[in-house]
Protein backbone atom coordinates (compact mmCIF):
# COMPACT_ATOMS: atom_id res chain seq x y z
CA UNK A 1 0.00 0.00 0.00
CA UNK A 2 2.99 2.31 -0.13
CA UNK A 3 2.19 5.49 -1.96
CA UNK A 4 5.64 6.06 -3.38
CA UNK A 5 8.99 4.41 -3.27
CA UNK A 6 10.19 5.87 -0.01
CA UNK A 7 12.81 8.51 -0.26
CA UNK A 8 15.65 7.12 1.79
CA UNK A 9 16.43 9.84 4.29
CA UNK A 10 20.09 10.69 4.20
CA UNK A 11 21.90 9.54 7.32
CA UNK A 12 23.06 13.11 7.73
CA UNK A 13 19.47 14.39 7.90
CA UNK A 14 18.53 11.65 10.35
CA UNK A 15 21.55 12.34 12.54
CA UNK A 16 20.74 16.05 12.57
CA UNK A 17 17.16 15.31 13.52
CA UNK A 18 18.18 12.94 16.31
CA UNK A 19 20.69 15.46 17.63
CA UNK A 20 18.13 18.25 17.53
CA UNK A 21 15.77 16.09 19.56
CA UNK A 22 18.46 15.26 22.06
CA UNK A 23 19.05 18.97 22.62
CA UNK A 24 15.93 18.90 24.73
CA UNK A 25 17.97 16.94 27.28
CA UNK A 26 20.12 20.07 27.71
CA UNK A 27 23.42 18.30 27.18
CA UNK A 28 26.09 20.67 25.93
CA UNK A 29 27.90 17.83 24.15
CA UNK A 30 24.88 17.41 21.86
CA UNK A 31 25.17 21.03 20.79
CA UNK A 32 28.89 20.40 20.39
CA UNK A 33 28.15 17.60 17.92
CA UNK A 34 25.83 19.83 15.90
CA UNK A 35 28.46 22.54 16.02
CA UNK A 36 31.12 20.18 14.69
CA UNK A 37 28.86 19.21 11.80
CA UNK A 38 27.72 22.66 10.75
CA UNK A 39 30.04 25.35 12.10
CA UNK A 40 32.43 25.42 9.10
CA UNK A 41 29.61 25.98 6.62
CA UNK A 42 27.98 28.57 8.87
CA UNK A 43 31.22 30.40 9.46
CA UNK A 44 31.76 30.53 5.70
CA UNK A 45 28.35 32.13 5.25
CA UNK A 46 28.90 34.58 8.09
CA UNK A 47 32.30 35.55 6.71
CA UNK A 48 30.77 36.17 3.31
CA UNK A 49 28.08 38.42 4.79
CA UNK A 50 30.17 40.20 7.38
CA UNK A 51 33.73 39.99 6.13
CA UNK A 52 35.13 40.48 9.61
CA UNK A 53 36.28 37.22 11.24
CA UNK A 54 35.39 38.24 14.80
CA UNK A 55 31.93 39.42 13.84
CA UNK A 56 31.35 36.25 11.87
CA UNK A 57 32.34 34.07 14.80
CA UNK A 58 30.02 36.05 17.07
CA UNK A 59 27.14 35.50 14.65
CA UNK A 60 27.84 31.76 14.54
CA UNK A 61 27.96 31.61 18.32
CA UNK A 62 24.65 33.46 18.60
CA UNK A 63 23.09 31.06 16.12
CA UNK A 64 24.02 28.00 18.14
CA UNK A 65 22.87 29.69 21.33
CA UNK A 66 19.54 30.35 19.60
CA UNK A 67 19.30 26.69 18.71
CA UNK A 68 20.11 25.76 22.30
CA UNK A 69 17.53 28.07 23.78
CA UNK A 70 14.82 27.20 21.25
CA UNK A 71 15.47 23.47 21.08
CA UNK A 72 12.11 22.60 22.57
CA UNK A 73 10.36 24.65 19.89
CA UNK A 74 12.26 23.26 16.93
CA UNK A 75 9.81 21.61 14.54
CA UNK A 76 11.54 19.17 12.22
CA UNK A 77 8.42 18.84 10.09
CA UNK A 78 8.70 22.47 9.04
CA UNK A 79 12.37 22.90 8.29
CA UNK A 80 15.57 20.85 8.30
CA UNK A 81 18.24 21.51 10.91
CA UNK A 82 20.86 22.81 8.42
CA UNK A 83 18.37 25.16 6.79
CA UNK A 84 17.20 26.44 10.15
CA UNK A 85 20.78 27.15 11.13
CA UNK A 86 21.60 28.83 7.81
CA UNK A 87 18.54 31.09 7.89
CA UNK A 88 19.00 32.08 11.54
CA UNK A 89 22.68 32.73 10.95
CA UNK A 90 21.91 34.83 7.87
CA UNK A 91 19.44 36.84 9.91
CA UNK A 92 21.94 37.33 12.75
CA UNK A 93 24.74 38.28 10.39
CA UNK A 94 22.59 40.79 8.50
CA UNK A 95 21.47 42.29 11.81
CA UNK A 96 25.11 42.75 12.76
CA UNK A 97 25.97 44.25 9.42
CA UNK A 98 23.13 46.74 9.69
CA UNK A 99 23.91 47.69 13.26
CA UNK A 100 25.57 51.12 13.72
CA UNK A 101 29.05 49.61 14.07
CA UNK A 102 28.52 47.15 11.24
CA UNK A 103 30.68 47.22 8.17
CA UNK A 104 29.89 46.46 4.57
CA UNK A 105 31.78 43.51 3.22
CA UNK A 106 33.09 42.04 0.06
CA UNK A 107 32.98 38.41 -0.77
CA UNK A 108 36.69 38.42 -1.48
CA UNK A 109 37.49 38.73 2.22
CA UNK A 110 35.45 35.70 3.08
CA UNK A 111 37.06 33.49 0.49
CA UNK A 112 40.49 33.67 2.04
CA UNK A 113 40.46 31.14 4.83
CA UNK A 114 38.75 28.07 3.55
CA UNK A 115 38.61 24.96 5.60
CA UNK A 116 40.37 21.71 5.03
CA UNK A 117 37.59 19.45 6.12
CA UNK A 118 38.46 16.06 4.69
CA UNK A 119 35.43 13.98 3.74
CA UNK A 120 33.07 16.65 5.02
CA UNK A 121 34.85 19.14 2.83
CA UNK A 122 34.23 16.95 -0.19
CA UNK A 123 30.52 16.76 0.64
CA UNK A 124 30.36 20.53 1.15
CA UNK A 125 32.10 21.07 -2.15
CA UNK A 126 29.81 18.69 -4.04
CA UNK A 127 26.74 20.48 -2.72
CA UNK A 128 28.32 23.86 -3.39
CA UNK A 129 29.02 22.95 -6.99
CA UNK A 130 25.46 21.66 -7.51
CA UNK A 131 23.95 24.84 -6.10
CA UNK A 132 26.28 27.00 -8.17
CA UNK A 133 25.31 25.01 -11.25
CA UNK A 134 21.61 25.45 -10.51
CA UNK A 135 22.14 29.18 -10.03
CA UNK A 136 24.08 29.36 -13.28
CA UNK A 137 21.04 27.94 -15.07
CA UNK A 138 18.95 30.95 -14.03
CA UNK A 139 18.69 34.05 -16.17
CA UNK A 140 21.18 36.63 -14.89
CA UNK A 141 18.51 39.02 -13.61
CA UNK A 142 16.77 36.32 -11.55
CA UNK A 143 20.08 35.15 -10.12
CA UNK A 144 21.08 38.69 -9.22
CA UNK A 145 17.82 39.39 -7.43
CA UNK A 146 17.98 36.16 -5.41
CA UNK A 147 21.59 36.75 -4.45
CA UNK A 148 20.94 40.30 -3.36
CA UNK A 149 17.99 39.15 -1.27
CA UNK A 150 19.91 36.34 0.38
CA UNK A 151 23.37 37.79 0.81
CA UNK A 152 22.60 41.44 1.33
CA UNK A 153 19.13 41.13 2.80
CA UNK A 154 17.71 43.74 0.44
CA UNK A 155 13.98 44.33 0.61
CA UNK A 156 11.92 44.73 -2.53
CA UNK A 157 11.97 48.49 -2.11
CA UNK A 158 15.77 48.50 -1.82
CA UNK A 159 16.07 46.20 -4.83
CA UNK A 160 13.81 48.49 -6.80
CA UNK A 161 16.13 51.37 -6.02
CA UNK A 162 19.36 49.44 -6.53
CA UNK A 163 18.39 47.83 -9.82
CA UNK A 164 16.18 50.56 -11.25
CA UNK A 165 13.30 48.13 -11.76
CA UNK A 166 9.67 48.36 -10.77
CA UNK A 167 8.61 46.58 -7.62
CA UNK A 168 6.44 44.24 -9.67
CA UNK A 169 9.38 43.28 -11.86
CA UNK A 170 11.52 42.61 -8.82
CA UNK A 171 8.79 40.41 -7.38
CA UNK A 172 8.38 38.48 -10.61
CA UNK A 173 12.12 37.96 -10.99
CA UNK A 174 12.43 36.71 -7.41
CA UNK A 175 9.48 34.34 -7.69
CA UNK A 176 10.51 32.96 -11.05
CA UNK A 177 14.08 32.49 -9.86
CA UNK A 178 13.04 30.78 -6.67
CA UNK A 179 10.67 28.43 -8.47
CA UNK A 180 13.29 27.49 -11.04
CA UNK A 181 15.87 27.00 -8.32
CA UNK A 182 13.56 24.70 -6.36
CA UNK A 183 13.16 22.51 -9.40
CA UNK A 184 16.85 22.59 -10.14
CA UNK A 185 17.77 21.64 -6.58
CA UNK A 186 15.25 18.83 -6.16
CA UNK A 187 17.90 16.24 -5.27
CA UNK A 188 19.64 18.48 -2.75
CA UNK A 189 16.32 19.25 -1.07
CA UNK A 190 15.60 15.55 -0.79
CA UNK A 191 18.94 15.05 0.91
CA UNK A 192 18.06 17.71 3.44
CA UNK A 193 14.68 16.29 4.33
CA UNK B 1 -3.45 25.60 -14.08
CA UNK B 2 -4.17 28.97 -12.51
CA UNK B 3 -4.85 27.28 -9.15
CA UNK B 4 -1.55 25.48 -9.38
CA UNK B 5 0.36 28.62 -10.18
CA UNK B 6 -1.37 30.64 -7.50
CA UNK B 7 -0.71 28.02 -4.84
CA UNK B 8 2.97 27.82 -5.67
CA UNK B 9 3.42 31.57 -5.95
CA UNK B 10 1.73 32.13 -2.63
CA UNK B 11 4.11 29.74 -0.93
CA UNK B 12 7.19 31.18 -2.63
CA UNK B 13 6.15 34.71 -1.91
CA UNK B 14 5.38 33.98 1.73
CA UNK B 15 8.86 32.54 2.19
CA UNK B 16 10.47 35.51 0.45
CA UNK B 17 8.53 37.89 2.66
CA UNK B 18 9.65 35.97 5.73
CA UNK B 19 13.20 36.35 4.51
CA UNK B 20 12.75 40.10 4.20
CA UNK B 21 12.07 40.31 7.90
CA UNK B 22 15.72 40.36 8.79
CA UNK B 23 15.38 39.89 12.51
CA UNK B 24 13.98 36.47 13.28
CA UNK B 25 13.43 35.73 9.63
CA UNK B 26 13.91 32.05 10.15
CA UNK B 27 11.24 31.76 12.80
CA UNK B 28 9.64 28.58 11.62
CA UNK B 29 6.28 29.45 13.09
CA UNK B 30 5.74 32.74 11.31
CA UNK B 31 2.64 31.75 9.42
CA UNK B 32 0.23 28.94 9.89
CA UNK B 33 -0.36 27.55 6.43
CA UNK B 34 -3.96 26.84 5.69
CA UNK B 35 -3.46 23.41 4.23
CA UNK B 36 -1.02 20.61 3.71
CA UNK B 37 -0.07 21.70 0.20
CA UNK B 38 0.88 25.17 1.34
CA UNK B 39 2.82 23.68 4.24
CA UNK B 40 4.79 21.37 1.98
CA UNK B 41 5.47 24.05 -0.63
CA UNK B 42 6.55 26.48 2.05
CA UNK B 43 9.01 23.94 3.37
CA UNK B 44 10.42 23.24 -0.09
CA UNK B 45 11.02 26.94 -0.67
CA UNK B 46 12.61 27.38 2.74
CA UNK B 47 15.02 24.53 1.99
CA UNK B 48 15.73 26.07 -1.42
CA UNK B 49 16.65 29.38 0.15
CA UNK B 50 18.77 27.68 2.76
CA UNK B 51 20.75 26.01 -0.01
CA UNK B 52 21.81 29.41 -1.34
CA UNK B 53 24.11 29.52 1.68
CA UNK B 54 25.93 26.49 0.35
CA UNK B 55 27.63 28.65 -2.26
CA UNK B 56 29.85 30.13 0.45
CA UNK B 57 33.13 28.33 1.00
CA UNK B 58 33.30 26.71 4.44
CA UNK B 59 35.74 28.15 6.94
CA UNK B 60 37.42 26.13 9.68
CA UNK B 61 36.36 27.70 12.97
CA UNK B 62 39.08 28.42 15.53
CA UNK B 63 39.04 25.90 18.41
CA UNK B 64 38.38 28.62 20.96
CA UNK B 65 35.01 29.39 19.34
CA UNK B 66 33.71 25.95 20.23
CA UNK B 67 35.13 26.19 23.72
CA UNK B 68 33.57 29.63 24.19
CA UNK B 69 30.20 28.42 22.97
CA UNK B 70 30.12 25.41 25.28
CA UNK B 71 31.44 27.43 28.20
CA UNK B 72 28.58 29.85 27.65
CA UNK B 73 26.14 26.98 28.03
CA UNK B 74 27.58 25.94 31.34
CA UNK B 75 26.60 29.31 32.71
CA UNK B 76 23.06 28.80 31.48
CA UNK B 77 20.87 28.60 34.53
CA UNK B 78 18.28 26.59 32.68
CA UNK B 79 20.75 23.84 32.02
CA UNK B 80 20.18 20.74 34.00
CA UNK B 81 23.26 18.62 34.23
CA UNK B 82 22.20 15.06 34.65
CA UNK B 83 24.53 12.89 36.65
CA UNK B 84 26.19 10.20 34.56
CA UNK B 85 25.33 7.61 37.18
CA UNK B 86 22.67 7.49 39.83
CA UNK B 87 23.67 9.04 43.11
CA UNK B 88 26.02 6.82 44.98
CA UNK B 89 25.00 6.15 48.53
CA UNK B 90 27.57 6.88 51.14
CA UNK B 91 29.39 3.61 51.67
CA UNK B 92 28.88 1.98 54.99
CA UNK B 93 31.78 2.35 57.32
CA UNK B 94 34.20 -0.51 56.89
CA UNK B 95 33.60 -3.54 58.97
CA UNK B 96 35.93 -3.61 61.88
CA UNK B 97 37.92 -6.74 62.28
CA UNK B 98 37.70 -8.12 65.76
CA UNK B 99 40.27 -6.18 67.59
CA UNK B 100 42.81 -8.14 69.47
CA UNK B 101 43.00 -7.50 73.14
CA UNK B 102 44.59 -4.16 73.60
CA UNK B 103 48.26 -4.58 74.14
CA UNK B 104 49.83 -3.12 77.05
CA UNK B 105 51.06 0.36 76.52
CA UNK B 106 54.64 0.39 75.44
CA UNK B 107 55.44 2.61 78.29
CA UNK B 108 54.74 -0.30 80.49
CA UNK B 109 57.26 -2.35 78.63
CA UNK B 110 60.18 -0.38 79.79
CA UNK B 111 59.78 0.30 83.40
CA UNK B 112 63.08 1.30 84.81
CA UNK B 113 62.65 -0.07 88.17
CA UNK B 114 60.56 -2.52 90.16
CA UNK B 115 59.85 -6.23 89.52
CA UNK B 116 59.40 -5.87 85.81
CA UNK B 117 62.73 -4.26 85.53
CA UNK B 118 64.21 -7.45 86.68
CA UNK B 119 62.63 -9.52 83.76
CA UNK B 120 65.17 -10.87 81.41
CA UNK B 121 65.80 -8.48 78.49
CA UNK B 122 65.04 -11.21 75.86
CA UNK B 123 61.52 -11.82 77.15
CA UNK B 124 60.75 -8.15 77.15
CA UNK B 125 61.86 -7.88 73.56
CA UNK B 126 59.73 -10.84 72.55
CA UNK B 127 56.73 -9.40 74.28
CA UNK B 128 57.22 -6.04 72.56
CA UNK B 129 57.61 -7.66 69.16
CA UNK B 130 54.45 -9.72 69.71
CA UNK B 131 52.53 -6.63 70.70
CA UNK B 132 53.81 -4.75 67.68
CA UNK B 133 52.88 -7.56 65.32
CA UNK B 134 49.44 -7.80 66.90
CA UNK B 135 48.86 -4.12 66.38
CA UNK B 136 50.10 -4.30 62.80
CA UNK B 137 47.83 -7.28 62.09
CA UNK B 138 44.87 -5.44 63.53
CA UNK B 139 45.63 -2.37 61.45
CA UNK B 140 46.03 -4.49 58.33
CA UNK B 141 42.72 -6.22 59.01
CA UNK B 142 40.98 -2.89 59.36
CA UNK B 143 42.62 -1.63 56.17
CA UNK B 144 41.66 -4.79 54.27
CA UNK B 145 38.06 -4.48 55.41
CA UNK B 146 38.02 -0.88 54.31
CA UNK B 147 39.46 -1.75 50.90
CA UNK B 148 36.92 -4.54 50.48
CA UNK B 149 34.06 -2.19 51.24
CA UNK B 150 35.49 0.33 48.77
CA UNK B 151 35.72 -2.38 46.15
CA UNK B 152 32.13 -3.43 46.81
CA UNK B 153 30.94 0.17 46.53
CA UNK B 154 32.90 0.72 43.30
CA UNK B 155 31.53 -2.47 41.81
CA UNK B 156 28.01 -1.38 42.70
CA UNK B 157 28.64 2.05 41.20
CA UNK B 158 29.96 0.50 38.00
CA UNK B 159 26.95 -1.78 37.77
CA UNK B 160 24.60 1.15 38.14
CA UNK B 161 26.58 3.20 35.61
CA UNK B 162 26.48 0.29 33.17
CA UNK B 163 22.73 -0.09 33.60
CA UNK B 164 22.28 3.63 33.13
CA UNK B 165 24.45 3.68 30.02
CA UNK B 166 22.57 0.71 28.58
CA UNK B 167 19.27 2.41 29.28
CA UNK B 168 20.49 5.66 27.69
CA UNK B 169 21.76 3.77 24.65
CA UNK B 170 18.42 2.01 24.31
CA UNK B 171 16.60 5.36 24.55
CA UNK B 172 18.87 6.84 21.88
CA UNK B 173 18.36 3.83 19.61
CA UNK B 174 14.61 4.23 19.96
CA UNK B 175 14.92 7.95 19.37
CA UNK B 176 16.95 7.36 16.24
CA UNK B 177 14.44 4.81 14.99
CA UNK B 178 11.63 7.30 15.60
CA UNK B 179 13.56 10.01 13.81
CA UNK B 180 14.20 7.68 10.88
CA UNK B 181 10.53 6.77 10.73
CA UNK B 182 9.46 10.37 10.86
CA UNK B 183 11.93 11.38 8.21
CA UNK B 184 10.94 8.49 5.98
CA UNK B 185 7.27 9.41 6.35
CA UNK B 186 8.06 13.01 5.61
CA UNK B 187 10.16 11.88 2.67
CA UNK B 188 7.31 9.79 1.29
CA UNK B 189 4.97 12.75 1.39
CA UNK B 190 7.49 15.12 -0.07
CA UNK B 191 8.42 12.62 -2.77
CA UNK B 192 4.92 13.01 -4.13
CA UNK B 193 5.11 16.75 -4.19
CA UNK B 194 8.57 16.93 -5.64
CA UNK B 195 7.79 14.33 -8.31
CA UNK B 196 7.03 16.07 -11.58
CA UNK B 197 3.38 15.51 -12.45
CA UNK B 198 2.12 14.77 -8.93
CA UNK B 199 -1.36 16.11 -8.23
CA UNK B 200 -3.11 17.28 -5.10
CA UNK B 201 -6.77 17.46 -4.13
CA UNK B 202 -7.22 19.99 -1.35
CA UNK B 203 -10.43 19.05 0.47
CA UNK B 204 -12.33 21.85 2.22
CA UNK B 205 -15.71 21.89 4.00
CA UNK B 206 -18.53 23.05 1.73
CA UNK B 207 -20.52 26.04 3.03
CA UNK B 208 -22.55 25.07 6.08
CA UNK B 209 -20.62 21.85 6.68
CA UNK B 210 -20.68 20.47 10.22
CA UNK B 211 -16.91 20.63 10.75
CA UNK B 212 -15.78 23.98 9.34
CA UNK B 213 -12.19 23.67 10.56
CA UNK B 214 -11.61 20.22 9.07
CA UNK B 215 -9.19 19.88 6.17
CA UNK B 216 -7.79 17.03 4.11
CA UNK B 217 -5.30 16.62 1.32
CA UNK B 218 -5.17 13.80 -1.19
CA UNK B 219 -1.80 13.47 -2.90
CA UNK B 220 -1.78 11.52 -6.17
CA UNK B 221 1.42 10.05 -7.55
CA UNK B 222 2.38 10.79 -11.15
CA UNK B 223 1.18 7.32 -12.19
CA UNK B 224 -2.35 8.48 -11.22
CA UNK B 225 -2.91 5.28 -9.23
CA UNK B 226 -1.12 5.57 -5.90
CA UNK B 227 -2.45 8.10 -3.45
CA UNK B 228 -2.09 9.34 0.10
CA UNK B 229 -4.79 11.06 2.12
CA UNK B 230 -4.07 13.16 5.19
CA UNK B 231 -6.92 14.68 7.19
CA UNK B 232 -6.71 17.29 9.93
CA UNK B 233 -9.13 18.59 12.54
CA UNK B 234 -11.71 15.89 11.88
CA UNK B 235 -13.67 15.09 15.03
CA UNK B 236 -13.79 11.45 16.17
CA UNK B 237 -16.71 9.77 14.45
CA UNK B 238 -19.94 9.26 16.45
CA UNK B 239 -20.76 5.72 17.65
CA UNK B 240 -21.72 3.28 14.90
CA UNK B 241 -20.46 5.58 12.17
CA UNK B 242 -17.30 5.83 10.05
CA UNK B 243 -15.79 8.39 7.76
CA UNK B 244 -15.84 7.37 4.10
CA UNK B 245 -13.84 8.58 1.11
CA UNK B 246 -15.45 8.94 -2.31
CA UNK B 247 -13.79 9.25 -5.72
CA UNK B 248 -16.00 11.08 -8.18
CA UNK B 249 -15.72 9.88 -11.78
CA UNK B 250 -17.92 11.36 -14.48
CA UNK B 251 -20.11 12.83 -11.74
CA UNK B 252 -20.63 9.48 -10.01
CA UNK B 253 -19.17 8.99 -6.51
CA UNK B 254 -17.35 5.66 -6.32
CA UNK B 255 -16.93 4.01 -2.96
CA UNK B 256 -13.52 4.62 -1.36
CA UNK B 257 -11.84 3.72 1.92
CA UNK B 258 -13.58 3.82 5.27
CA UNK B 259 -11.62 5.22 8.19
CA UNK B 260 -11.79 6.21 11.83
CA UNK B 261 -10.41 9.22 13.64
CA UNK B 262 -8.84 9.00 17.08
CA UNK B 263 -8.52 12.12 19.23
CA UNK B 264 -5.32 13.99 18.52
CA UNK B 265 -4.39 11.77 15.57
CA UNK B 266 -3.88 12.74 11.95
CA UNK B 267 -5.47 10.00 9.86
CA UNK B 268 -3.32 8.91 6.95
CA UNK B 269 -4.61 6.51 4.29
CA UNK B 270 -2.78 5.17 1.30
CA UNK B 271 -3.98 3.30 -1.75
CA UNK B 272 -2.89 2.11 -5.13
CA UNK B 273 -6.22 2.04 -6.85
CA UNK B 274 -7.29 5.59 -7.65
CA UNK B 275 -10.04 5.19 -10.24
CA UNK B 276 -9.06 6.59 -13.65
CA UNK B 277 -10.53 10.00 -14.48
CA UNK B 278 -11.15 10.85 -10.81
CA UNK B 279 -12.17 14.49 -11.01
CA UNK B 280 -13.30 15.16 -7.45
CA UNK B 281 -12.93 13.68 -3.96
CA UNK B 282 -15.39 13.79 -1.08
CA UNK B 283 -15.50 12.68 2.52
CA UNK B 284 -18.79 11.90 4.27
CA UNK B 285 -19.84 10.37 7.57
CA UNK B 286 -21.59 7.04 6.92
CA UNK B 287 -22.82 4.06 8.88
CA UNK B 288 -20.15 1.83 10.39
CA UNK B 289 -18.36 -0.14 7.68
CA UNK B 290 -19.31 2.31 4.94
CA UNK B 291 -22.16 2.76 2.48
CA UNK B 292 -22.45 1.86 -1.22
CA UNK B 293 -23.37 5.44 -2.08
CA UNK B 294 -23.13 8.69 -0.11
CA UNK B 295 -26.10 9.00 2.22
CA UNK B 296 -25.00 12.01 4.26
CA UNK B 297 -23.97 15.56 3.44
CA UNK B 298 -20.40 16.13 2.33
CA UNK B 299 -18.06 17.04 5.17
CA UNK B 300 -15.10 17.77 2.92
CA UNK B 301 -14.84 18.07 -0.84
CA UNK B 302 -12.34 18.92 -3.53
CA UNK B 303 -13.92 19.44 -6.92
CA UNK B 304 -10.64 19.72 -8.78
CA UNK B 305 -6.97 18.96 -8.38
CA UNK B 306 -3.82 20.95 -8.88
CA UNK B 307 -0.71 19.60 -10.48
CA UNK B 308 2.61 20.31 -8.85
Amino acid sequence: MAIETPVRPSSSAVDDLALARRLADRRPETLGELYDRHAPALLGIARRILGDAGEAEAAVQETFLDLWSQADRFDAARVSVPTWLVLVLRSRALDRRRSPGGRPTTTAVAQKETATLGADGAAFERRRQRVLAALAELPAAQRQVLELIFWEGLSRGELEERLGLTRETVRNLALAGLKALRRGLRDEIRELI
Amino acid sequence: MSGERASEERAAEAVLLELERVAGSADTAVTAPDDEVAEVLRRLYLETLGLLGATALPVEPPPELRARLLAGLTGDETQEVEPLAPPVPVPAPPRQAPAPPPPEPLAREIPLRGAAARRPRGRRRLWAATAFLGLAAAALAVWAAYLQSELDATAARLQRAEAHAESAARAHREELAAARGETAESGRRLALVTAPGAAVFSLRPPPGARQPSARATLFVAPDRKRWLLEARNLAPEPPAQDYQLWFVVDGIPLRGEVFEVRPGQTPRLTGEDLPPRTAAVWITLERQGGAPAPSAPMLLAAESSIRL
